[in-house]
């Protein structure tokens, strides 16, 4: 007769082992659930950084702003944009390299006058390397939509508004002011803050915009602001500009 | 240095001394009862038995082994998820971060005042009177009769600790705006919650408004958003919180074909800063989430 105990601890190790040998066999199944669910998290990570940091530049859904940000969700950008700059590695390591390191010098051609910042805290931005990761996943993400007849180019979306202060505020935001400059706490930090900029004049709004070297604000560089929005703004588009700068001052 | 070499190794003298005196000199004690002789007869000389440590210790112990490793097993393979969250990020904590659950009296006492009374003195003192009890309340007995001191010392100390760890959490003296903890509270900066457990597809496209609830849709989103409105009048009804005939409006827009925006705005009425008068003016706070379709969050509870 065997000891009951005997019989009850072999049950138990009886127990044990078919547990460890069915998480087992589901093992690999449950991984590629995780990491299926582990990406759409990254992507929804990623979609809430784009809004903050990237979209004053490149626009809220990655159509690009005119004289700004390329449009970043084209076919084209999915497609063509490796071959054409002869970059050896992925779109994804060339996303990632880009974000990371920003453009630090102007590139030679093309409608883009403006420097893209550093992101990455290894070069000075504000961005942890993780996070770059998911604006990297979310802008992959892009991807599947793009290339079955994606926006073609960069879009400017319509100026809303009826009075010249809400004109205007619409194209602080979509001519992207708003990624360098900051109005009561809003905006990016690269140029001035432009609550109180009225204060200085009309005249000086209105000469910094189209010749921004002109007059270079203490402790800002020179040459950082685009110097096309001459080009770009008609007199009626500055003229709103300024009134919605007039509307913020404190 | 100090956690790694020098506290283990104090650790480990004392325990070795402790457990020298307590095989060598003491040995293993029986229930107080026993011991000093108040329980029948019968039952101490049943305790008082002398057993084999081959077989019958060894299988009693191998028995207790064997069924404490299965249970355990079985509960971390099928009832506990070790969820991989995003990294955290030390220049962000999110709202209501605690400390690990042992030190959560530590964190409620601290919000009761001064960090290095509270903090470091108080705490110190606490544990000087816990170690001094058996000192004060000597006696070879430990029928809990005679041990009334004590006993008494471990109830209150008890009793204080969890009270302390419930004020450690964020559920109490600690508040963000009204508006915030309402976001807080159903979508959490750090976890899961309410919100998070919908159903990708029942995240239905459209807008919600908390002040009429006939715009609410069926299903999980539709009782999130009736406890939603329940919050707004909880915090609204509260006369403290400067929040008045607060409400909210829920937006789920089609960001992508496989990404979903959420955009909570709450609005209320509140007393500007130094105002004299009664007169309220509205604010609003606005926060937006994204959700991927594949993003099961059910998955990190």
């Amino acid at each position: 007769m065997i000891d009951t105990r005997i019989l009850i601890g072999l049950l138990a190790v009886l127990i044990s082992i078919s547990s460890v040998v069915y998480i087992g066999i589901n093992e690999p199944a449950r991984q590629a659930h995780f990491k299926a669910t582990f990406q759409g998290r990254k992507i929804e990570q990623g979609a809430a950084l784009f809004t903050e940091y990237c979209s004053p530049c490149h626009g809220i859904k990655g159509q690009g702003i005119e004289g700004v940000a390329p449009a970043l969700n084209t076919a084209h950008f999915f497609e063509n944009r490796l071959s054409e700059i002869g970059f050896q590695g992925s779109l994804e390591s060339y996303i990632t390299l880009t974000v990371a390191g920003g453009r630090p010098v102007m590139s030679a051609e093309g409608p883009w006058p403006q420097n893209m910042p550093t992101w990455s805290v290894d070069y000075g931005g504000p961005l942890r390397n993780d996070q770059i990761d998911s604006v990297t996943a979310y802008i992959m993400s892009w991807e599947e939509f793009a290339v079955g007849g994606g926006e073609g180019g960069p879009a400017i979306t319509a100026i809303e508004g009826d009075t010249p202060e809400e004109r205007g505020e619409s194209l602080f935001q979509i001519r992207g002011c708003v990624g360098c400059h900051m109005i009561n706490g809003q905006g990016g930090a690269v140029g001035p803050d432009l609550t109180n900029v009225y204060s200085k004049g009309e005249d000086y709004v209105h000469q910094s915009i189209i010749n921004p070297n002109a007059v270079i604000a203490e402790g800002y560089q020179p040459n950082l602001m685009p110097q096309t929005f001459a080009d770009l703004l008609s007199e009626q588009d500055i003229n709103d500009l300024i009134a919605y700068l007039r509307s913020v001052q404190e | 240095l100090l956690h790694i070499f020098l506290l283990p190794l104090l650790a480990i003298i004392f325990i070795s001394v402790h457990y020298y005196k307590v095989s060598r000199e003491h040995s293993i004690s029986l229930p107080a009862a026993i011991e000093e002789g108040e329980a029948p007869p019968a039952k101490i000389a049943a305790a008082k038995r002398k057993i084999d440590i081959l077989p019958d210790l060894l299988t009693s112990e191998l028995m207790w082994i064997a069924i404490t490793l299965a249970g355990m097993i079985v509960a971390v393979s099928f009832f506990y998820s070790a969820a991989l969250e995003t990294h955290a990020n030390a220049l962000k904590t999110p709202l209501h971060t605690t400390a690990p659950w042992y030190f959560l009296w530590l964190q409620g006492m601290l919000k009761l005042g001064d960090k290095t009374w509270w903090g470091v003195i108080i705490p110190t003192i606490i544990f000087g009177l816990l170690f001094a009890v058996p000192y004060l309340d000597p006696g070879p007995s430990r029928l809990a009769k005679n041990r009334k001191v004590g006993i008494t010392v471990g109830i209150v100390t008890t009793v204080l600790l969890v009270v302390l760890s419930f004020m450690g959490t964020g559920l109490w003296g600690v508040s963000a705006p009204p508006a915030a903890e309402i976001i807080q509270e159903f979508i959490p900066e750090e976890g899961v919650g309410e919100i998070r457990e919908i159903p990708y597809d029942e995240l239905f496209v459209g807008e919600y408004d908390t002040n009429d609830p006939s715009t609410f849709p069926g299903g999980h989103l539709g009782e999130v958003l009736a406890e939603m409105r329940e919050a707004t009048h909880r915090e609204s009804d509260r006369l403290d919180n400067n929040f008045f005939n607060g409400s909210l409006i829920m937006e789920i827009e089609q960001w992508l074909p496989n990404l979903k925006r959420m955009t909570i705005t709450v609005s209320w009425e509140e007393v500007p800063e130094g105002s004299t008068t009664d007169e309220l003016v509205e604010n609003s706070f606005q926060k937006s989430f994204f959700f991927h379709e594949d993003s099961d969050y059910t998955l990190l509870e």
